[in-house]
């Protein structure tokens, strides 16, 4: 089993943050709002963040606040810039993306999340061309939880906290430093520059669990579109949309052109596009005004349904939910994910 | 990018503009660039593209031509909304995106040798006038064609100009009709569905398409089933609101079928077992 | 107190007075949250403690339409503490909701607690127990000395040099991800089409940057100027932890200190506050 003691291993980040954009979670002032009554706990304020250096990084958290989506698909992106000359001639300019970036201490569970967004993203085609590039140029060293915290489900969808599966180097912490596993060839690439020690008989630590749940039946869904309990869960949702902001899987976005014009004609257009959330009102109006999602319990209802229905019918996953947990942390009126799975899958038994 | 950019439009000229109906207005476009221009002139009917109004926005919009009628693109555009009202007033010569070809598209292959009915309610008559001009220029390769064309008033029919043409084809009737009595209107009166049913089309051997208002698109359906059609022989389009048209934004699902992908031509068949619905 | 808040609940639900009450209840993982009581057999769902501090005032927003066409507006009871009462206040005042279609059951209010046990900040600074609206009370008004509200948050805020509030506030709303929770919570913002979201991008565009969110914050705190009923719930309900609050109670002081005391939501009144004052009263009464 391949080690690395922590001091070589903060040397290495240090370095490593020279070369390339180096993303890590780094400590945040989300706890600090005077009026948060239900603060997180202290371990889920980190965010990732671009770091300089390996003290910037916050070592003692458990799940940060956001997801890592944004890196591969940022909140804001200009898609293109067209520009007109004063003349009227237009020219349209693509962004190039090619810095290098590594994600260090990724958990398994937002590394699956790019899992499902890459099925989404890359393998149905067409590829997204953006997303495409970001990828590329992204390297995932992820870092075992030693345990699951309050919410985490991940067991329950088919990962685990110390599961190696969709990172490219996973570490372990263990005494004085890290168990190191080189997943993929781009973990191995990376780990050329790291001074990696042989160790007989490393064992790994079991993290501690959560009682794993049974999930509903595809059939159960199926079955249960129509259910009134959509509107029981639905009723009490504020549309507030923070569930889908800080999902690993969410992917949906709004498209708008962006211009500025100078007084001799000549013009700059960005077409740029940010996240957006099914769980919005207007989400789904069409032109001519007509909703199919009208209704908060038909909108609640779609986020479920996209998660545990939609998405793995569609693309090559088997569940479009990761387990992380942050939505039933984060929604103020206790929406939980968990709680809606349990219950159907107890429908699913009666 | 090194790789290929769907979201990135081509670039290309507004060569032609008319007024079809009220605030439904024509437009013809050619791409500037000859290689994209050869690349994207193999769209099939049912098929959509994207329109920029660069600097305001983009909308999706069906193809109102097939390319052997090109050469210009050809789209009908209806003004509703901030997209759409801009587009209404572009000048010609402007430079506009395009997007596509997207979607899938009306199986011209496998409905060969049946007869067409073809019905389109209001601006929905725009992506189905690719169908008619396929039919046309493929005479031999179709059966009888039936054409119902309806909207609520005189003024918001569109392609009327067109009609004699289409009657007088070889082995095709045409059914125009308005909702209401209007001043002037010498032609039908009455709801798409109460012509269908006087004229009443035989199911057999005979594949219908629909393409008009959620609404109208299931009383249709109904009225079809009552005249003996199954729903395996209704083709349709669904329209749905979309920012990139290749299933990455999600927003155009009904159910787990996304319209992009998936649609915009759908059998009804398939459409009845959708999760969701506009009704 | 619940048991008689039950009855009384009950007694609504079975008269069909109301279609339906919305109360607090305790979910399976211990969390309060709102409670939709539909049925006379729910109402031991019902709960009242010092965690139920969610404005419930917001529902009545969607509430007051009917939910299919051709039928009537149905009428919804609601459990209100002081603050949220005020909200409903200022509702009725802007003829947001009709006095005939809600039923309000006040509860006298102990004070929200805090994960931790400790009095919110909100209620430290609050000597209003009993709603100043209802059609029934419950609960048993606590003794709370005259406690006058200092503004100490804001003038703290105040306090710091310019370049410090300034960086302070760039921080906090690069943190900001438009989620919009805040707004969504708030009973005051019930636009069809919030001015953040339109198609046609007229005033602000889609992006996650700071001027964009800068435009959002400060123009919803001036649209609520006047009518913030300070119940706090855009602060509680923001996932980042932006202290939000901070931007309402700003304008909320400068309007207590420079109009006379005005507070929104204590009286029957039209709003918003500007449409009060006219011509040379209004221009001596800012002076």
């Amino acid at each position: 089993m391949r080690f690395i003691d922590t001091q070589t291993l903060r040397d290495w980040l240090d370095a490593l943050a020279r070369q390339v954009t180096l993303i890590a979670p780094a400590p945040s002032n989300i706890g600090e709002a005077p009026g948060l009554v239900n603060p997180p706990a202290a371990g889920m304020y980190a965010l990732y963040q671009p770091v300089g250096s390996a003290d910037e990084i916050a070592w003692d958290f458990q799940r940060t606040a956001m997801s890592a989506r944004e890196f591969l698909f940022p909140k804001t992106e200009t898609l293109f810039t067209i520009e007109t000359d004063a003349s009227g001639k237009t020219t349209l300019h693509e962004p190039k993306v090619e810095q290098p970036q590594v994600i260090f201490g990724i958990r398994p569970c937002d590394a699956r999340g790019m899992r499902v967004l890459d099925a989404i993203m890359l393998e149905q085609e067409p590829a997204d061309a953006y997303y495409a590039q970001r990828r590329r140029n992204t390297t995932l060293v992820g870092l075992s939880c030693p345990e699951m915290w309050e919410n985490c489900f991940c067991t329950s969808v088919g990962g685990a906290p110390n599961s190696s599966e969709d990172v490219d180097i996973l570490l372990t912490q263990v005494e004085d430093g890290y168990a190191v596993q080189i997943v993929t060839e781009k973990g191995e690439k990376l780990a050329q520059g790291i001074q990696l020690q042989e160790v007989e008989g490393l064992a790994l630590p079991e993290p501690k669990l959560n009682e794993t749940f049974e999930m509903p039946t595809e059939q159960t869904w199926l079955d249960s579109f129509n259910d009134v309990y959509w509107d029981r869960v639905g009723e009490r949702c504020l549309g507030c949309r923070a569930c889908v902001y800080v999902c690993p899987t969410c992917r949906c976005f709004d498209v708008r052109d962006e211009k500025v014009v100078h007084p001799d004609g000549s013009g700059i257009t960005r077409r740029v596009r940010s996240w957006d959330s099914c769980q919005g009102v207007n989400y789904r109006t069409v032109a001519g005004g007509a909703n199919p999602r009208a209704n908060p319990d038909q909108r609640s209802r779609n986020r479920f349904y996209c998660k545990f229905y939609y998405v793995p019918t569609d693309y090559d996953v088997p569940f479009g939910c990761v387990g992380c947990g942050r939505c039933i942390a984060v929604c103020p009126v206790n929406i939980d994910i968990s709680e809606v799975l349990h219950d159907l899958a107890q429908r699913g038994k009666a | 990018m090194t790789e290929e950019n769907p979201m990135r439009p081509y670039l290309g000229t507004l060569v032609g503009t008319r007024k079809l109906a009220t605030n439904i207005r024509l437009f013809q476009i050619e791409l500037n660039d000859p290689a994209e221009r050869d690349k994207f002139s193999v769209w099939k009917p049912g098929q959509f593209l994207f329109f920029s109004a660069l600097g305001v926005g983009e909308a999706p919009f069906g193809f109102a031509n097939i390319p052997e009628c090109g050469p210009a693109i050809e789209v009908a555009i209806n003004n509703v909304g901030h997209v759409t009202r801009h587009i209404h007033m572009l000048p010609l010569g402007s430079t506009v995106g395009i997007r596509g070809p997207l979607g899938n598209h009306f199986p011209m292959e496998e409905i060969k040798g049946q007869n067409i009915v073809v019905l389109g309610g209001g601006i929905g008559g725009a992506p189905l006038r690719p169908v008619i001009q396929y039919i046309l220029n493929h005479r031999a390769d179709y059966g009888h064609l039936t054409i119902f064309w309806a909207a609520r008033s005189p003024d918001l029919l569109v392609f009327t100009d067109e009609y004699d043409e289409w009657n007088s084809a070889p082995d095709t009737e045409m059914h125009v009709t308005i909702d209401r009595p209007a001043e002037g209107w010498t032609g039908n009166v009455g709801l798409i569905t109460q012509i269908l049913e006087q004229v009443a089309p035989s199911p057999e051997s005979t594949t219908t398409i629909t393409c008009g208002p959620p609404i109208m698109i299931y009383f249709v359906g109904k009225t079809l089933n009552k005249l003996g059609f199954s729903e395996d022989q209704m083709l349709i389009t669904l329209e749905a609101r979309m920012h990139c048209g290749i299933g990455k934004c999600g927003r155009c699902n009904m159910g787990e079928k996304l319209v992009c992908l998936d649609g915009p031509v759908f059998r009804q068949s398939e459409v009845s077992t959708f999760l969701e619905s506009f009704l | 107190m619940i048991e008689e808040l039950g009855t009384k609940v009950r007694e609504l639900l079975e008269s069909e007075t109301v279609e339906c009450v919305i109360g607090y209840e305790v979910g399976p993982t211990g969390r309060v949250r709102p409670a939709f009581i539909h049925e006379p057999d729910e109402v031991g769902r019902l709960v009242f403690n010092t965690r139920c501090d969610h404005n419930l005032v917001t529902y009545l927003n969607r509430r007051n339409k009917p939910r299919k066409k051709g039928e009537e507006v149905p009428t919804t009871g609601i459990l209100v503490k002081p603050c949220d009462a005020r909200s409903l206040q200022v509702l009725l005042n802007e003829n947001q909701v009709q006095r005939d279609k809600v039923y309000i059951i006040g509860v006298a209010c102990p004070g929200m607690q805090n994960a931790d046990g400790t009095l919110e900040a909100r209620c430290a600074r609050c000597s209003q127990r009993v709603p100043l609206l209802y059609d029934a009370l419950f609960g048993t008004p606590p003794e709370v000395s005259d406690i006058a509200d200092t503004y100490t948050d804001v003038e703290d805020m105040e306090a710091l040099p310019r370049e410090d509030r300034l960086a302070y506030w760039l921080g906090e709303l690069d943190r900001c991800i438009r989620c919009y929770a805040c707004r969504q919570a708030c009973p005051g913002c019930f636009c069809d089409v919030c001015e953040s979201e339109r198609d046609d991008s007229l005033w602000i565009g889609i992006s996650d940057a700071i001027p964009e969110k800068a435009f959002f914050h400060i123009t919803r705190a001036f649209h609520l100027a006047g009518r913030c009923g300070e119940c706090n719930a855009c602060e509680m309900v923001c996932p980042m932890g932006i202290p939000l609050s901070l931007l309402n109670r700003k304008i909320v002081k400068e309007i207590e200190q420079t109009m006379g005391g005005y507070h929104a939501g204590v009286s029957e009144e039209p709003t918003p506050l500007i449409t009060k004052l006219t011509g040379e009263e209004a221009i001596n009464e800012i002076h």
